[in-house]
C-alpha cells in the first residue's frame, strides 16, 4: 500500500510538472499571438496588418533589415565597397530575400550590384533604345567613348527621370556602363558611375523604407512612375517625416508579464527543484515520499477504538512501532520479525524492542495471555520509550 | 514440543552441505503428509538427501528410475503365478515403502505418471481389483531436470498440483563445493553409518501433533490474499487453487512445529510461499518470454500483500 501510494504521489508530482510546463508553453504562445496583434496605444480590436497583409512583427523585421542595409550603404563611398560589405553580411541579404515581395526593388537592385555576369545584366535592360545606347558605347573606341558618354549619359538620366525606365533598369545600365568604361580603361568615368550607382541604391532604400512604412500605416501612396520623384507629402503626411521614422519608433512594446505567469514560473521552479531532489534521493537509495507515507500510515492505520480492545502486549508493540517508525518507517508488507531485523541492522541491538516483539508474537499469533506477558511488555516498552527520549 | 529440525540439522549438516532449507522443507512436507518435487540438475545429492531423511526417521526407502517403457505395474506391483502352490500371489511394487525417490519423473510415460500420482493422492493402490493401502508415512520425492526437453513427458498442471512443494535445488557455493570434495570419504562413511534419531511411531505422533499448531484467523486471511493475488496478477494465466492455500497452511504449520513453535506466524508463510506456489502458477507466454517467472511474481505479491494487523 505504501509503495502504491508512493508511486501515485510521484506520478502526480510528475504529471503536475508536465501540466504546468504545458501551461507555461501555452501562455508564452498566447503572449506571442498578443504581441503580433496588438501594440501599445492601439485599440485591441484594430488590426494593423490589413494594408500590407503582414503582421506587425514581420513588418518590424523588414524595417530592421532595411535599416541595417541603409547603415551599410551610408558607410560606403562607392558601390564596390557596398558589394564587399554585403558579401560579408549575408544575413541581411538572406533576410531581404525572404521578404522579397515587400522589398522587390531593393532586392533586385542588390542582385544587380552583386551579379558579376554581364549577359544577366543585359537581361534586366528591357528598353530597346537604352540597350542600343549601351551597345554603341561598348562598340566604340576610347576616344569615341569619351565623346559619346556625356551625351548618352544625359539621355539615360532623362529616360529614368521621365519614368520610361525603372530603377532596376537604370541601375543595370549604370553597372553595364561602368564595366564597359573599365574595359576601356576610362577609370574616371567608372568611378563616377560607381558613385551614381551607390547614390541610386541609397535612394531606392529610402524610398522602399518609406513606402513600406506608409503602407503599413494605411496611407495610400501614389507614385505613378515608381521612381525617385516621389511626392513630398501623401495623405496629409509629409514623406520626409515618414522617412525620418525608424523601425524603433514602431518597435513593439511587450505587454507586461501577468502576475499569474510569474507565479506559475515560481511554482514550476519549486516543483522542478522538488522533483530533482526526490529523484536524487531515490538514486541514493532513499525514498522520501515512501517514508513520509509509511509514517502517516503507521500512525493512522490503527484506530484508537481497535486499540482499546487489544491485549496489552499488542497495544504496546504498536505504540513502540509508532515511535521507532519516525526514524525507520515500517512497510505494510513487513512482518514483525522482518521489521525487528531491520531495526537491529539500522540501530544496533535494541533488547527492549526484541523482547517486545517476542511478547507481541506470543500474544498475537500464539494466543497466549498472561500477566507475566503483560508485565514483560510494559517493562520493555518503558525501557524503549526512555531510550528513545534520550 | 520437540525441535526436530534442530536435531536433524545437527546430524545432516556434515553430510548434506548447504542443504538446510531443503531439508527443513522436506521434513515439513513429510510432517504435512505431502509429496515433494525436486527440480535440479543431476549430481546435486538429491538421492542422498532422500536416503538420509529415510534413515534418520527409520523409514523404508525405495528408488524408482523412470523410463519411457516403465509400466504402471512395475511401480505398483502385480499378481504372479506360483507354480508350487498353484496360486496367484501379489508381488508388491516399489511404491510400497515409506519414502520413494522417483528419479526423473518426467521421463516416465503419461500412463505410468498418472498411476503414480493417483497412488500419491489416494495413498492406496488397486491391483487386479484389490485395494491395498500404502504404508504410513508415505512420501514421494520426485525429481526432474529442468533443462531437458527431449524424450520427456512434462507433468500436466493438474498433476503438479498434487505435489505439496517444489524445491529448486541448486549447486552449492564454491566454499561448500570445496568442503564436499575435501571431505567426500568422511561424508560417505557418515551417510552409511547413519542411525535413526526417532522411530516411525514417534514420527507419526509428531505428524499428529503438527496438526494441532495454532493458526490465527488473520493468517488464513493473509494466505487467501496471497493466493487470490496470484489469480488476479496480470502476468498469470493460471493462479493458485484452493488446494494451494491449504498446502500453504499445512506446510506453515509443520514449519512452525519443527522450529519448536505451536503457532504460525506470517514469516512462516513468506518462507514457504515460493516452494508451495511456484509450480502451481502458469505465466502468460508473452510475459514468459520477457523473463517473468513464478518466483518473481510471488516475490512481487509478498512485497505488496499487507501482513495481518494489528
Amino acid at each position: 500500500m505504501t509503495t502504491q501510494l508512493s508511486r501515485s504521489l510521484t506520478l502526480t508530482l510528475l504529471l503536475s510538472w508536465i501540466l504546468l510546463a504545458f501551461q507555461i508553453v501555452a501562455l508564452v504562445q498566447a503572449e506571442n499571438v498578443y504581441e503580433e496583434r496588438h501594440t501599445i496605444g492601439f485599440p485591441e480590436n484594430m488590426s494593423i496588418t490589413t494594408p500590407l497583409n503582414i503582421s506587425l512583427k514581420d513588418l518590424n523585421n523588414i524595417l530592421s533589415s532595411l535599416k541595417d542595409l541603409q547603415e551599410l550603404t551610408s558607410s560606403c563611398s562607392n558601390i564596390e565597397c557596398l558589394r564587399e560589405t554585403l558579401s560579408r553580411n549575408t544575413s541581411i541579404l538572406d533576410s531581404l530575400r525572404r521578404k522579397e515581395i515587400i522589398g522587390s526593388d531593393v532586392y533586385t537592385g542588390i542582385e544587380i550590384i552583386m551579379n558579376s555576369n554581364t549577359p544577366d545584366l543585359y537581361s534586366y535592360v528591357g528598353d530597346s533604345e537604352l540597350r542600343s545606347l549601351i551597345e554603341n558605347l561598348n562598340r566604340s573606341d576610347l576616344e569615341t567613348f569619351y565623346l559619346l558618354f556625356n551625351q548618352y549619359s544625359s539621355r539615360i538620366d532623362e529616360m529614368y527621370l521621365s519614368g520610361r525606365i525603372s530603377s532596376r533598369e537604370y541601375l543595370a545600365a549604370l553597372e553595364l556602363l561602368k564595366r564597359i568604361s573599365l574595359e576601356k580603361n576610362a577609370y574616371n568615368i567608372s568611378n563616377t558611375l560607381s558613385e551614381r550607382e551607390l547614390e541610386l541604391v541609397r535612394v531606392m532604400l529610402d524610398k522602399t523604407y518609406s513606402d513600406i512604412l506608409a503602407k503599413a500605416m494605411g496611407i495610400a501612396m501614389r507614385n505613378t512612375s515608381g521612381n525617385i520623384n516621389i511626392p513630398s507629402s501623401v495623405g496629409g503626411v509629409r514623406f520626409s517625416s515618414l522617412n525620418s521614422l525608424n523601425s524603433q519608433s514602431v518597435h513593439l512594446i511587450t505587454p507586461g508579464v501577468p502576475i499569474s505567469s510569474i507565479m506559475l514560473l515560481v511554482l514550476l521552479a519549486i516543483l522542478a527543484a522538488l522533483s530533482i531532489s526526490i529523484i536524487a534521493l531515490m538514486i541514493l537509495g532513499f525514498n522520501p515520499i515512501k517514508n513520509i507515507i509509511s509514517r502517516v500510515i503507521t500512525s493512522r492505520s490503527l484506530k484508537i477504538e481497535t486499540m482499546y480492545s487489544l491485549p496489552l502486549p499488542i497495544k504496546l508493540y504498536w505504540a513502540a512501532v509508532r515511535i521507532l517508525s519516525r526514524r525507520i518507517p515500517r512497510s505494510d508488507s513487513e512482518t514483525h520479525r522482518e521489521y525487528l531485523m531491520r531495526v537491529v541492522r539500522a540501530r544496533g541491538e535494541i533488547k527492549a524492542f526484541e523482547r517486545l516483539t517476542r511478547v507481541y508474537e506470543l500474544s498475537r499469533y500464539g494466543g497466549v495471555s498472561s500477566s507475566a506477558l503483560d508485565e514483560e511488555a510494559i517493562k520493555s516498552f518503558d525501557e524503549l520509550s526512555k531510550n528513545e527520549r534520550r | 514440543m520437540s525441535s526436530i529440525l534442530k536435531r536433524v540439522l545437527e546430524i545432516v549438516s556434515d553430510i548434506l552441505i548447504e542443504r538446510e532449507y531443503e531439508i527443513s522443507l522436506l521434513i515439513s512436507t513429510l510432517l504435512s503428509e505431502g509429496h515433494a518435487l525436486v527440480e535440479g540438475v543431476p549430481g546435486i545429492a538429491k538421492t542422498l538427501t532422500a536416503k538420509t531423511i529415510a534413515r534418520l526417521f527409520d523409514l523404508s526407502f525405495k528408488r524408482i528410475q523412470m523410463t519411457p517403457d516403465l509400466l504402471p505395474s512395475d511401480i505398483l506391483g502385480s499378481y504372479v503365478y506360483n507354480q508350487k502352490t498353484g496360486e496367484f500371489v501379489l508381488r508388491k511394487g516399489p511404491i510400497f515403502a515409506n519414502i520413494i525417490l522417483v528419479d526423473e519423473i518426467n521421463r516416465g510415460s503419461p500412463r505410468t505418471q498418472s498411476a503414480l500420482l493417483e497412488a500419491m493422492q489416494e495413498r492406496q493402490v488397486t491391483i487386479e481389483g484389490e485395494t491395498l493401502p500404502l504404508e504410513e508415512p508415505f512420501m514421494v520425492i520426485a525429481t526432474q531436470n529442468p533443462l531437458e526437453f527431449e524424450g520427456v513427458f512434462p507433468l500436466p498442471e493438474a498433476q503438479l498440483d498434487r505435489f505439496l512443494v517444489k524445491i529448486s535445488s541448486t549447486y552449492p557455493s564454491t566454499e561448500g563445493f570445496i568442503k564436499i570434495m575435501s571431505k567426500i570419504d568422511e561424508i560417505e562413511e557418515r551417510a552409511r553409518s547413519l542411525k535413526p534419531i526417532i522411530s516411525r511411531e514417534e514420527l507419526l505422533a509428531h505428524m499428529r501433533d503438527a496438526k494441532s499448531v495454532r493458526v490465527d484467523e488473520s493468517i488464513y486471511k493473509y494466505v487467501a490474499d496471497i493466493v487470490e493475488a496470484t489469480r488476479k496478477h496480470p502476468s498469470v494465466r493460471l493462479g493458485g487453487s484452493p488446494r494451494a492455500g491449504i498446502a500453504m497452511i499445512k506446510l506453515a504449520r509443520s514449519m512452525a512445529y519443527i522450529e519448536g513453535r505451536n503457532y504460525v506466524i506470517p514469516d512462516d508463510i513468506k518462507r514457504i510461499a515460493k516452494a508451495v506456489m511456484s509450480h502451481r502458477i502458469i505465466i502468460k507466454s508473452e510475459y514468459e518470454v520477457e523473463g517473468v517467472t513464478p518466483e518473481k511474481i510471488i516475490d512481487q505479491i509478498l512485497s505488496k500483500t499487507p501482513i495481518p494487523k494489528p
